[in-house]
């Protein structure tokens, strides 16, 4: 039997073994394929991209998450897709699609000859596959309700038809959509679904299809790179599909989901290529050698949802005087270092009309609307929101300090997401802060928090604003095939907004993106949730 | 001790179903609708309303929680543990991908922790006074008061990004296997947690043993001719154990907490990491898989304590 020295001895030898096995292990940020840009042949093949939260499940069925839109966005194509500048431009389909002129059927002539990336065919049949199961709720999808009005919806919904009327594919390559009423937003909405294999799922009965594998391991695609595997909380490893319809340089993607701190730190390190960074981190990242910084407006923006179904709130002057009385553009150039715009409507992405109020930093005009609107000075209002973003836990101290000065108290509350949506529900919230959406590839998106049949948890619209002729506005547009006319009624309705204060709109925050030097022909998405609109064109040099 | 690790097995699986009933109970209270949080506000509106339904429903949410405790108990018996809300996969394989992780990480911190903690208690005991016996006791004061995320940040600042030397974040280098590259990414994070992990046990060793070292059988011992060494290592030491082994056996848990910091601050794939995001998601499966875990690891580590202090001290009967 040993004894207790010796068991001492032993162990303690082994301990420092392994100490000095860790420490012989201690060589530097290795520099294997894609993390350092001095190294070779392999390293020149392989990027590092940063992801802003870990991926879920990589299912179009899926409630939309951003991680694991970004992963979709190679490995999976759509019909159409957001360029730079949020225009829908043709993906599969070869063109535009052919709009009838009573805005209810849209033809798309898909590309001809191309495959997926297991080699087969890639026809109109895995699109009618893929349109079929968005639109169906008994497959699990998420987003079922978009296809509202698309003939045969309701025949599905109830359960007396397996497939919808209105998707069909007359032939190989074309695909049509009927719907029972126009819809012109249909498209910012259906034509960027990612396209699923019919020969790979077809088969699965709907119940399962959910829960299916392929969600977690989606290995056959359109897109521009092939799935290998996801290292659960370390990285998504991609390679490039040599079957996608135009030639990709790079031939290895590593997705990592860090926090935006450790992606800055390697991104001086050379452990990152590509990051999306906060203003804050901004000048630490533009001191690094080798680093290009570019920046661009994001399809959302980020607002205050003040609680219409209060009557506080409910007078357009109280929101008003908000506006006036906090100095947005300060908060731009301070908080955001200058990288965003001030928004006065919720049309992201179009152009403004003329006129409109920018309801500039203007504390006495407060005043004065506070006092024809009735408020009580000695209301104490909440200002709710989920702290983390930097950003935003600055902005809100200036808000609560800049309406204080006007004569409204706020007191602040930190909450999570949970608490956040169950307010929503209750409406027992008074302000909350909150930002991003995605409005800027159809101005018929922000219906959703606009429109007087949207209210939450029917859609969108936390604040509960309601403006009839705001509705009748965006109704008409989305029925008008002729694009200058609908611009026309947009810009009518964003008038109306802007007039109406339907939001307490803060900040349009620029995505700002840092990429390696050796990385070229990047081009900045304003949509973190889609930084590779161009990925075809980017080499490593 | 067979019967009496038995008896104690029977003990500690019901201490086990009331956990079970209270981290279930309490999982549930907290606020929040899982399946309204899988779902954008704004994108309510593309078929929120049928989906949170379909979904309760699918998950047993509609049911009363009396059903679903049952349901989970039952399915648990069989080893289930039910399906992530988030990620439509087994909790098992969810929590079984990171264990591995976790397990190497905490396992090294704690031979850290007993390689340098041991050793160094024992030399500050018996060099009581001392510069040794001083350097100690600061080192032990700083690895209790600096918190690990703040020896983490500024680990990273200065071995990664000032001086280049190691790895800031991850298990590995995408793409890489090396033997090499897994250690260096183990260095810092390891270190960190050992280190904090070292100070109570050597606070508590030093403690233990000037204690024992005043005892009369120690003047005995030496005046019979044993050697310092012998008498220390092999008597004086063995006898300040039973309190030593408690606190060793209390940081393998506390090392899993500190762990939860490490494993964000690194970027380390672990339990920890799984732990804040299906808290702050409301994935409640996930969630009540997460606390079982730490229950059995407390449980098992109070047993693993019981059992060692017979073994260190024959007077300890277990009954």
């Amino acid at each position: 039997m040993k004894t207790l020295r010796s068991r001492s001895v032993t162990a303690v030898a082994a301990g420092i073994a392994l100490a000095a096995g860790g420490l012989a292990g201690c060589s530097g940020p290795s520099t294997s394929a894609g993390s350092s840009p001095s190294a070779g042949s392999a390293a020149s093949s392989a990027l590092n991209v940063y992801l802003y939260q870990k991926p879920k499940q990589f299912s179009p069925l899926e409630a939309a998450n951003g991680p694991d839109q970004a992963v979709m966005s190679l490995v999976f194509d759509s019909l159409l897709g957001p360029d730079a500048n949020y225009k829908l431009q043709p993906h599969l389909a070869m063109d535009q699609p052919v709009i009838s002129p009573d805005a209810t059927t849209f033809t798309f002539k898909l590309r001809p000859h191309l495959k997926w990336s297991d080699g087969k065919p890639f026809t109109s049949k895995d699109v009618l596959f893929t349109y079929n199961l968005v639109a169906n709720a008994a497959s699990g999808s998420a987003s079922s309700a978009n296809y509202s009005l698309v003939q045969g919806y309701d025949a599905v919904a109830a359960g007396t038809a397996k497939t919808l009327s209105g998707f069909s594919a007359p032939d190989d390559n074309t695909f049509v959509i009927k719907t029972s009423r126009p819809s012109i937003g249909l498209l910012g909405l259906a034509a960027v679904v990612p396209i699923l294999p019919e020969h790979v799922l077809g088969s699965v009965p709907l119940a399962a299809l959910a829960k299916n594998d392929f969600f977690n391991n989606p290995k056959v695609g359109m897109g521009p790179y092939q799935f290998v595997v996801y290292k659960t909380d370390q990285y998504v490893e991609l390679r490039a599909n040599p079957n996608y319809r135009s030639k990709v340089n790079i031939g290895r993607i590593f997705l990592k989901p860090v926090t935006s701190d450790v992606a800055t730190a390697q991104l001086g390190t050379g452990e990152m290529d590509i990051a999306q960074i906060s203003a804050t981190d901004l000048p630490t990242v533009q001191k690094m050698k080798n680093m290009t910084v570019v920046a661009k407006d994001a399809p959302g923006y980020t607002r205050i949802a003040l609680n219409q179904t209060k009557p506080a709130f409910a007078d357009a002057k109280i929101r008003q005087a908000f506006l006036y009385a906090v100095d947005r553009k300060k908060i731009v150039d301070s908080v955001l270092g200058g990288n965003g715009t001030v928004p006065n409507d919720s049309f992201v992405g179009q152009t403004p009309p003329a006129g409109l109020n920018d309801y500039a930093y203007n504390p006495a005009k407060a005043k004065e609307l506070l006092r024809e609107g009735g408020w009580n000075p000695a209301t104490t209002v909440t200002l709710a929101w989920i702290p983390g973003q930097r950003d935003r836990d600055t902005t809100v101290t200036v808000i609560q300090s800049q309406l204080q000065a006007a004569g409204v108290k706020v007191s602040l509350k930190q909450v999570q997401a949970a608490d956040l949506v169950d307010s929503y529900t209750t409406l027992k919230f008074d302000m909350v802060l909150y930002g991003g959406g995605g409005y800027a590839v159809d101005p018929w998106n922000a219906h959703t928090i606009l429109g007087c049949d949207t209210f939450y948890p029917t859609g969108g619209n936390i604040a509960h604003f309601c403006d009839k002729a705001l509705d009748q506005e965006m109704l008409t547009a989305n029925k008008t095939t002729d694009a200058s006319a609908r611009a026309a009624l947009y810009q009518k309705a964003a008038q109306i907004e802007n007039a109406q204060a339907s939001y307490f709109w803060l900040y349009n925050p620029k995505s700002v993106w840092a990429h390696n030097t050796r990385v070229k022909n990047f081009q900045a998405s304003g949509d973190f949730t889609n930084p590779f609109i161009n990925i075809s064109s980017w080499t490593i040099g | 001790m067979g019967a009496f690790i038995v008896r104690r097995l029977i003990v500690n699986l019901g201490v086990f179903l009331l956990i079970t009933m209270g981290i279930f109970a309490l999982v549930h209270a907290a606020p929040g609708d899982p399946v309204q949080m899988m779902i954008n506000p704004e994108q309510v509106a593309a078929g929120g309303a049928a989906f949170v339904a379909r979904q309760r429903h699918l998950l047993g949410l509609d049911q009363g929680l009396p059903v679903q405790y049952w349901d989970w108990l039952r399915n648990a018996m069989g080893g289930h543990l039910g399906y992530s809300y988030l990620q439509d996969r087994p909790v098992t394989a969810v929590i079984g991908e990171r264990v591995g992780p976790t397990a190497e990480l905490m396992g090294l911190a704690v031979v850290v922790s007993l390689v340098v903690g041991i050793p160094l208690g024992i030399i500050a005991a018996v060099r009581r006074n001392t510069a040794v016996d001083y350097g100690a006791t600061v080192f032990s004061l700083g690895a209790i008061s600096i918190p690990p995320f703040f020896l983490g940040i500024s680990a990273i600042y200065l071995f990664c990004l000032k001086w280049n030397l190691l790895p800031s974040a991850g298990m590995s280098t995408p793409g890489t296997s090396s033997t090499g590259d897994r250690a260096a990414h183990l260095v810092l994070p390891v270190l960190i947690l050992g280190l904090a992990a070292a100070g109570p046990i050597t606070r508590y060793a030093r403690s233990g043993l000037i204690g024992e070292l005043a005892e009369d059988y120690v003047r005995t011992a030496e005046a019979k001719g044993a050697s310092r060494t012998r008498v220390v290592l092999r008597h004086a030491f063995r006898n300040s154990l039973v309190p030593l082994i408690t606190v060793i056996a209390m940081s393998i848990p506390t090392l899993l907490a500190g762990a939860v910091v490490i494993e964000q601050v690194f970027a380390w794939p672990g339990m920890g990491q799984l732990a804040i995001s299906s808290i702050t998601q409301n994935d409640y499966p996930v969630v009540i898989g997460f606390s079982l875990y730490i229950a059995a690891l407390v449980l098992f580590c109070n047993l693993a304590a019981d059992v060692l202090y017979a073994v260190a001290d024959p007077r300890v009967s277990l009954r």
